[in-house]
């Protein structure tokens, strides 16, 4: 099921045609094992570790008392969720639109979706800025959710297509000619179908979501409303002697995505892969 | 949503049913029409939120437009990428993040290979390595700055031979070293795993033909494993090669805030500076359609390298 587990063929001694070098193979694994373990090595010593003139967890006690990180977390719920549920929804619609019921130029207008993977999120930054705070956006919550939706979109949709065309025609026509609408053959087959593809990306929508600073600084200016990257990003302008409280409330900050990272690690990688061609 | 596309479905259904000669033509009809139903909120979001402010932001690159009036004013905003020296610095900084990324590869690549050995522990270590991928940029940033703090991690090489270590980060020759170094440590992991994906790839019988004949280790990656896993190694620098200059802000921000004065500036960082720091959103605009360009320029590249590699 994974992409990245190489199952050895039956019958096969190794799983592996290459040769030679074990030991040094080992060694470098290693190395790169326990540098990859830094980050989280050094967050966590720091975060327990006591201050000056503190104590044990002294700077998570001061963490929770000082900054209202609970509510940080929960704007960051909000959009990061809010964003995940709509890009899901509409990446699903559009696969299936554009894998099963063609229309004339429909190509088209999936390449122009396509194309909006490159189109970096800082060129449009400032027209979309003045965009939504004409009609209101700024300050309001489904500004960074449809942000952040728009942004995911492109990536999505070429997911879910090429997800949909994977799956035999029959299955749409014949539930069609037995009666059914085009709406029941994509709430009753094809969504339910379409599963694993919709967790990829409901979970690459969250992460990076959640893990975003630009959108949230701009369009959530009330310090009720910022986000938890916000929030700790904003405290190296504040509290930068304090970097050890900062580190600890980045830790904090990192926990949903790695508990989510962990959970869904196999719909990561294939889903991350996805856009390479056969 | 849901309304507006049971209508035409309901009425296909019914008619099929009591007209069968007329069921393929309305079928089709019917699925043409629900096909634009179903892809219309996605191009709605993709028409709002990129493809107008993208030509808005066209427009608004020939202004010095600064949130009230928007004088047209040519070429000026281009013209200062290069006269203005702190636009001139973060064009050269965001080209020096590009040209970072194939180095930055080759470890990923080499860990990617001795992991494709079957060594003990390989799933063990695959995890480890992939972990740092969960970590946001504001936390790498903020871990990077304290690794090349004064007092910081990095420093101790300098304790240990008896010096102190300069302040990586307030300095305006080292800051910007430290940043690319802190970006391509960050995307080891992902990359890495992505290699292993192609690793995994490669026809076994081609690797185990070319030991038949007598190749070497490194002819065999080369002229084997390489061009059969092209895609990929195109993919990963693709997408690093995007990351490091479009999706950074994060990690600049914490790590260094562009400075100090412009030393760690991307094109990236400096539209956020130019814009929203100092109003001047004409100006903002043109680094953000410069920052395409050279985006664009940078895939081009890559693709037309691998391109005639393969074929030669």
């Amino acid at each position: 099921m994974t992409a990245i587990a190489a199952e050895p063929a039956v019958g096969a001694p190794t799983t592996t045609a290459l040769r030679g070098g074990m030991r040094a193979a080992f060694f470098v694994a290693l190395i790169a094992s326990i540098a990859s373990l830094y980050p989280f090595g050094s967050l966590i010593l720091t975060s327990i570790r006591p201050p000056t003139n503190g104590t044990w967890f002294g700077l998570w006690g001061e963490l929770f008392t000082n900054i209202p990180v609970g509510g940080y977390m929960l704007n960051s719920a909000i959009v990061s969720g809010g964003a995940m549920v709509l890009v899901s929804i509409v990446s699903c619609m559009a696969g299936y639109g554009f894998a099963k019921l063609r229309f004339p130029g429909s190509n088209s207008i999936l390449a122009l979706v396509v194309a909006g993977l490159s189109v970096p999120q800082a060129t449009t930054i400032i027209a979309n800025y003045f965009n939504f705070a004409a009609v209101g956006g700024i300050g309001n919550y489904l500004g960074p959710i449809l942000m952040y939706a728009a942004g995911a979109t492109p990536f999505s949709t070429v997911l879910m297509t090429n997800f949909f065309r994977a799956l035999p025609d029959e299955l749409v026509e014949s539930a069609i000619i037995d009666g059914a609408s085009y709406r029941q053959v994509f709430l009753m087959i094809m969504a339910p179908l379409a599963a694993p593809a919709l967790t990829t990306v409901a979970v690459l929508c969250f992460l990076g979501s959640w893990n975003d600073l630009l959108v949230a600084l701009l369009w959530l200016p009330d310090p009720g409303q910022r986000t938890i990257s916000v929030g700790i990003a904003s405290l190296v302008g504040v509290r930068s002697s304090n970097l050890n409280l900062i580190l600890t409330g980045s830790l904090f900050s990192a926990l949903p995505p790695i508990l989510a990272f962990i959970a869904f690690q196999r719909y990561l990688v294939s889903g991350i892969v996805s856009g390479i061609g056969k | 949503m849901e309304n507006c596309v049971s209508v035409p479905a309901v009425d296909t259904g019914e008619r099929a049913a009591k007209q069968p000669w007329r069921m393929l033509r309305s079928r089709t009809a019917s699925a043409r029409i629900n096909g634009v139903l179903f892809v219309l909120p996605a191009v709605l979001l993709v028409g709002f939120v990129m493809v107008l402010p993208l030509a808005q932001a066209l427009y608004y690159s020939f202004t010095s437009w600064n949130g009230a009036q928007a004088p047209v004013t040519g070429w000026t905003n281009y013209l200062n990428m290069l006269y203005d020296p702190e636009l001139r610095r973060s064009l050269i900084n965001s080209l020096l993040f590009v040209l970072s990324v194939p180095f930055g590869l080759i470890p990923s690549f080499v860990v990617a290979y001795m992991l494709h050995k079957d060594i003990p522990g390989n799933r063990v270590f695959r995890a480890l390595i992939f972990a740092p991928t969960a970590l946001s940029w504001v936390v790498i940033g903020l871990v990077g700055r304290q690794f090349f703090a004064l007092n910081g991690p990095f420093n101790s090489i300098f304790r240990a031979l008896g010096s102190s270590g300069p302040n990586w980060l307030a300095d305006s020759n080292l800051a910007l070293p430290a940043v690319i170094l802190t970006f391509n440590a960050a995307i080891f992991g992902i990359n890495t795993i992505i290699f292993l994906t192609g690793l995994a790839t490669v026809d076994r019988s081609t690797i185990e033909a070319a030991w038949l004949d007598g190749a070497k280790e490194w002819e065999v990656i080369t002229y084997v494993i390489l061009p059969a896993m092209r895609r990929f190694v195109e993919f990963v620098l693709i997408v690093t090669v995007v990351t490091s200059a479009t999706g950074i802000f994060a990690m600049i921000y914490v790590m260094t805030g562009g400075g100090p004065g412009s030393a760690t500036l991307t094109l990236e960082f400096a539209v956020w500076r130019r814009a929203f720091a100092t109003g001047g959103f004409g100006a903002g605009a043109a680094i953000g359609i410069t920052l395409m360009l050279v985006t664009l320029l940078a895939i081009g590249v890559i693709r037309l390298t691998l391109r005639d590699r393969s074929e030669a």
